[in-house]
């Protein structure tokens, strides 16, 4: 969840209200925020991802302004059209096509104004810029550049200006050698050129999405801002520009227009609200409870919405800057918000339905009723485990056991989806040598196997005892007492698998299919452990089991 | 004085070994066979006869702590430090910090510095000589008895225990030795054994036996042997519990598969292919081919991203299907509702899942990369936001919360979207209970006209405040005396 720093004076200010602590946590509350730190002056908060327009302090007050009633409906905006133009050359076509802009104009910007913008702009790069990558943005004193201004890809050592953080004219490469966001931001423009902002003039605004010029620096006595993003979308750039234009517009400006002029086409880039249509019905339906007419339209008006009536349509106008509004059912939850959701009567499901469980658990709490019985403990694993373990440790082939690698493990310690889950049981005995013996366990879980190119996921149980005189016969009666209790028959069939001892090892078949095996384990195989006492196990397949005994699924 | 000893031959045994100086208890019991429980009333009983003196001695036992174990296994970290070094020569801390974690690098500078294993030099450590020494030998041999049990610790020791890698507790140790004049008297021959019963068998009763002999009567002060029980493992309990309330609720339940392409993990759930969250960082990827996806859903997929709908503007960029066929470690249970309703489409329906999940997060207590999820879906044409407040409510309570708040939230997969709080005494109001209403744009592509209603809870995090458990990997505890013991009320 995005992090952002509000002014608690300035929010208490334009509310006309001291605000508590705990009045100001629940306001917050309305648009999803939430304290997580505070001091006099600042709260540090912790927002979702959805409401960007409330990313700043300016967002949350026109927000916290319509939830207490103190301004209603959409949040009143003037737009005119600037003289300035910005021109789109064709080099960045490959590299960072597109570039948006707008301005404001008649701003009184106070410092702590001013480093409330950066920040709003520094969580945007963050997060809906991706770090930059999808969109970047840039803000710019406009009484220092020229009317005509430029978007072009540049060679890097044709680009020299002095970037925000130095105080001397530094080539591209420089700038992206020495600078910390030039060497943050290198992988985002060309290995030789870079895309840039340059007016008329040849004053350079910025290495666009890494590094602004001290040139066109904004500072508290900035009136006139211009505002760009760039990136690879038009239409979400757009919408960047206007959730920036929108906060900045809170400092007393008038949002200008500029015209775009791209290679095959020109026009005056808009921030525009959009409409959608909603009936007071549907939003009643799923919400599950009734709105008076007046209520409703009070609670569009306080989540600040616009709206035209239509008979029992209603049209509501989205502000441009509401960018996770996607549909009606965005409006209808900015409905209930709005009501509180502590006046929200929770209501009973009107549904009769037959509870079930899972053959999984079904059989696993009759395994779990015979091993509890029989005096097991029940342990448990990982599924995420290791590949060594899995097979070099156990004598068996990563390949033919269908071993699933992950190929982003955090650490080789957990690189594998476990194939079975003896060898952890074994490591589980290894951890607890010093505890008393004997020692009987078992474990209930899945595997995951890759075999006839298919991902099988197998339900397992797992069985070992230890102690000094531990024995086939031990194990032999429990699994005995288990296929009694659930009603099938079974026998066994000498088999060869490497990690159990000659002569006492098999494979437990039911209806001569194999469905796990039996078996004393080979102490060359439990010295890899520091075991040194018998042990006897066994490993089968509870899905074999479900389907002899489930058959219909 | 008696001119001979009536001894039991128990007691004939026990004096027996002990004629000529102290003799330890726990070794005899272990010599013997005898319950160490038994063996120690014996003694006691010995004393009260004025047979034996005893004595109690403080001894110190060593034991390594879970850092310790771990560097049982892998080495200590001055060691593996020393050998980078070695094998790869001088480096600065910036370059061995991949090899490290940070805590872990400062402890094996300090120590590799203080056994003189590598130097400071121009800014790099630079490798010396490495020398086998007593903190390695020791840690391996208390790795492999498990426990180490003596009088004095020595050097090595303390600082083993310094570095957090030994715990040290005192334990009684007790000996006894007969008497001089006992002892005497054994040795020229001085003494009878007379029969009695122990253990009373079919045998002693068949013939009467037990009414001609003493019967020895049951030492009520020593501690009986200790037995364990088979049992479910605590957090599987816990589980079981949670599951008989949903049962209950009129639930059934489901799952479904661990590893599956994006579009089912994600884009199903109309995250953008574009969200940090599915980035290699954050989210396993599983190291086979894509296998096919089912290509009628995942066009409407497609197209509910692209914005193709007239009520939705969807998220307006090209989507994917090389993205959506990426296979993956599912990062939650939402996928197996999504299924779900996938395939039973309008039937009414309350579904539930617990079952694990992955995520890409650096483990610490509250973190592991594979954790439990349990959650839910209702399925209905009348169903609404408040049937989803009512479930939470009344599913929270029967967990035993009482105190439930909502707030508003936020999900890429629901709206509305609410966040429930309840109230642990111990904790105070603890986010555990998020949900939603699957979105519009999803029922769509789903095929159906029904609404659903979506929950999830926290339960590691509930297990944990249940259990009294404060590290979430306890919840997957290897500890089997910690399994056998854990109490179940």
């Amino acid at each position: 969840m995005p992090t952002i720093l509000l002014d608690r004076k300035r929010i208490n200010k334009a509310l006309n209200k001291e605000l508590s602590l705990e009045e100001l946590e629940k306001l917050l509350e309305y648009i999803k925020c939430e304290i997580k730190e505070q001091n006099e002056d600042e709260l540090l908060c912790e927002i979702t991802t959805d409401r960007a327009d409330c990313f700043s302090t300016e967002g949350i007050i026109r927000a916290l302004k319509g939830v207490l009633g103190i301004e209603k409906g959409l949040v009143n905006l003037n737009f005119f059209e600037d003289d300035i133009e910005l021109h789109v050359d064709e080099s960045v076509k490959n590299i960072r096509p597109y570039v948006a802009m707008a301005t404001v104009r008649g701003l009184k910007l106070d410092p702590r104004a001013l480093e409330s913008i950066i920040r709003f702009q520094e969580v945007l790069h963050e997060t809906l810029g991706r770090n930059r990558r999808k969109a970047s943005i840039g803000l710019y004193d406009l009484s220092k550049l020229d009317k005509k201004i430029f978007f072009k890809n540049m060679d890097l050592e044709k680009i020299k200006f002095i970037p925000l953080e130095k105080n001397e004219i530094l080539d591209g490469y420089r700038i992206l050698s020495e600078t910390e966001k030039g060497k943050q931001y290198r992988h985002l423009v060309g290995q030789s050129s870079a895309p840039v902002l340059v007016d008329n003039n040849g004053t350079f605004l910025s290495m666009a999405p890494i590094i602004n010029s001290q040139d066109a620096k904004v500072t508290t006595k900035t009136t006139d801002i211009l505002i760009d993003s760039t990136g690879f979308d038009l239409n979400f750039i757009t919408s960047i520009v206007g959730l920036m234009a929108y906060a900045l517009s809170f400092y007393g400006g008038k949002v200008g227009l500029v015209k775009h002029f791209y290679p095959n086409s020109s026009f005056l880039l808009r921030f525009n609200n959009r409409t959608f249509e909603l009936s007071k019905r549907y939003a009643e339906e799923i919400l599950g409870f009734e709105l008076l007419e007046d209520e409703f339209q009070d609670f569009l008006l306080r989540a600040r919405y616009g709206f035209n009536v239509y008979g029992s349509k209603y049209e509501i106008t989205v502000p441009f800057y509401r960018v996770d509004v996607l549909g009606p059912i965005d409006i209808v939850e900015d409905i209930a918000i709005i009501k509180g959701y502590e006046n929200i009567e929770p209501r009973r499901p009107p549904l009769e339905t037959k509870s079930r469980l899972s053959e999984k658990s079904l059989l696993g709490s009759i395994v779990r009723e015979v091993f509890n019985g029989l005096g097991f403990q029940e342990i448990v694993n990982y599924m995420v485990t290791n590949s060594i373990l899995q097979s070099e440790r156990v004598g068996l082939d990563p390949k033919e056991i269908g071993l699933i690698y992950i190929s982003n493990p955090i650490s080789k310690e957990y690189d594998c989806m476990r194939a079975n889950l003896f060898p952890g049981i074994l490591e589980f005995l290894q951890y607890n040598r010093s505890n008393a013996y004997p020692q009987k366990i078992y474990e209930l879980g899945d595997v995951l196997r890759f075999q006839g190119n298919r991902i099988i996921t197998d339900f397992r149980l797992a069985s070992a005892i230890i102690y000094n005189s531990a024995s086939f016969e031990d194990m032999h009666s429990c699994i005995y007492a288990f296929f009694k209790a659930i009603g099938l028959d079974f026998n066994l069939k000498e088999n060869e698998l490497p990690f159990l001892l000659k002569g006492r090892r098999a494979d437990i078949l039911v209806k001569n299919e194999k469905i796990g095996w039996i078996g004393e384990l080979n102490p060359n195989i439990s010295e890899y452990f520091s075991l040194y006492q018998p042990i006897v196990a066994f490993e089968l397949s509870l899905s074999e089991i479900i389907k002899f005994k489930f058959p219909s699924r | 004085m008696m001119n001979k000893l009536q001894l039991y031959e128990r007691e004939f045994k026990l004096l027996s070994r002990a004629l000529d100086g102290y003799v330890e208890a726990s070794s005899l019991s272990r010599d013997l066979g005898i319950p160490y429980t038994t063996l120690s009333s014996w003694i006691e009983e010995l004393k009260y006869k004025g047979y034996v003196q005893i004595r109690e001695e403080i001894y110190n036992r060593a034991r390594l702590t879970e850092e310790g174990k771990k560097y049982a296994k892998s080495g200590l970290p001055e060691f593996i430090l020393a050998l980078i070094l070695k094998q790869e020569g001088p480096k600065s801390l910036e370059e061995l910090k991949s090899s490290f974690n940070e805590k872990e690098l400062d402890v094996a500078i300090m120590h590799g510095l203080r056994k003189r294993f590598f130097e400071y030099f121009q800014g790099k450590l630079r490798f010396l000589e490495m020398k086998h020494d007593e903190e390695e030998t020791l840690i391996k041999e208390i790795a492999s008895k498990g426990e180490l049990i003596l009088k004095d610790l020595n050097q090595a020791m303390k600082i083993l225990r310094r570095r957090g890698l030994l715990e040290i507790d005192e334990v009684k140790v007790l000996s006894f030795k007969a008497t001089d004049q006992i002892a005497a008297m054994i040795k020229e021959g001085k003494y009878d054994i007379i029969p009695e019963i122990s253990k009373l068998t079919s045998e002693d009763i068949i013939s009467k036996r037990w009414l001609q002999y003493p019967i020895k009567a049951y030492n009520l002060e020593a501690m009986p042997p200790v037995q364990y029980f088979g049992r479910t493992q605590v957090y599987m309990r816990f589980l079981e519990e949670v599951k008989k309330i949903l049962l209950e609720m009129g639930f059934e339940e489901a799952d479904w598969d661990y590893i599956m392409p994006e579009l089912w993990n994600f884009d199903a759930l109309f995250v953008p292919q574009d969200h940090p969250a599915r980035d290699v960082q954050d989210t396993f990827r599983v190291a086979l081919d894509p296998l096919n996806i089912e290509e009628d859903f995942a066009a409407k997929v497609k197209e509910m991203h692209e914005s193709a709908y007239k009520s939705s503007l969807g998220w307006d960029y090209k989507w994917s299907a090389e993205i959506a066929k990426r296979l993956v470690l599912r990062t939650h249970t939402t996928p197996v509702s999504i299924r779900y309703v996938y395939i039973n489409k309008d039937k009414e329906a309350k579904v539930f899942c617990i079952s694990r999940n992955f995520r890409r997060d650096l483990p610490d207590r509250t973190h592991f990369i594979e954790f439990y999820q349990c959650e839910g879906i209702m399925v209905g044409k009348q169903l609404n936001f408040s049937n989803l407040l009512y479930f939470l409510r009344e599913f929270a309570n029967r967990l035993g919360l009482e105190k439930v708040k909502f707030k508003p939230s936020y999900f890429p997969f629901t709206e509305p979207s609410v966040e429930g709080a309840v109230y642990h005494s111990k904790l105070g109001w603890v986010e555990a209970l998020p949900g939603g209403m699957f979105r519009p744009e999803m029922l769509r592509a789903l095929g159906v006209e029904s609404k659903v209603l979506a929950w999830g809870i926290g339960i590691d995090r509930l297990a944990m405040a249940y259990l009294g458990i404060d590290d979430i990997r306890d919840l997957f505890s290897k500890d089997l005396n910690y399994l056998r013991n854990a109490r179940l009320i």
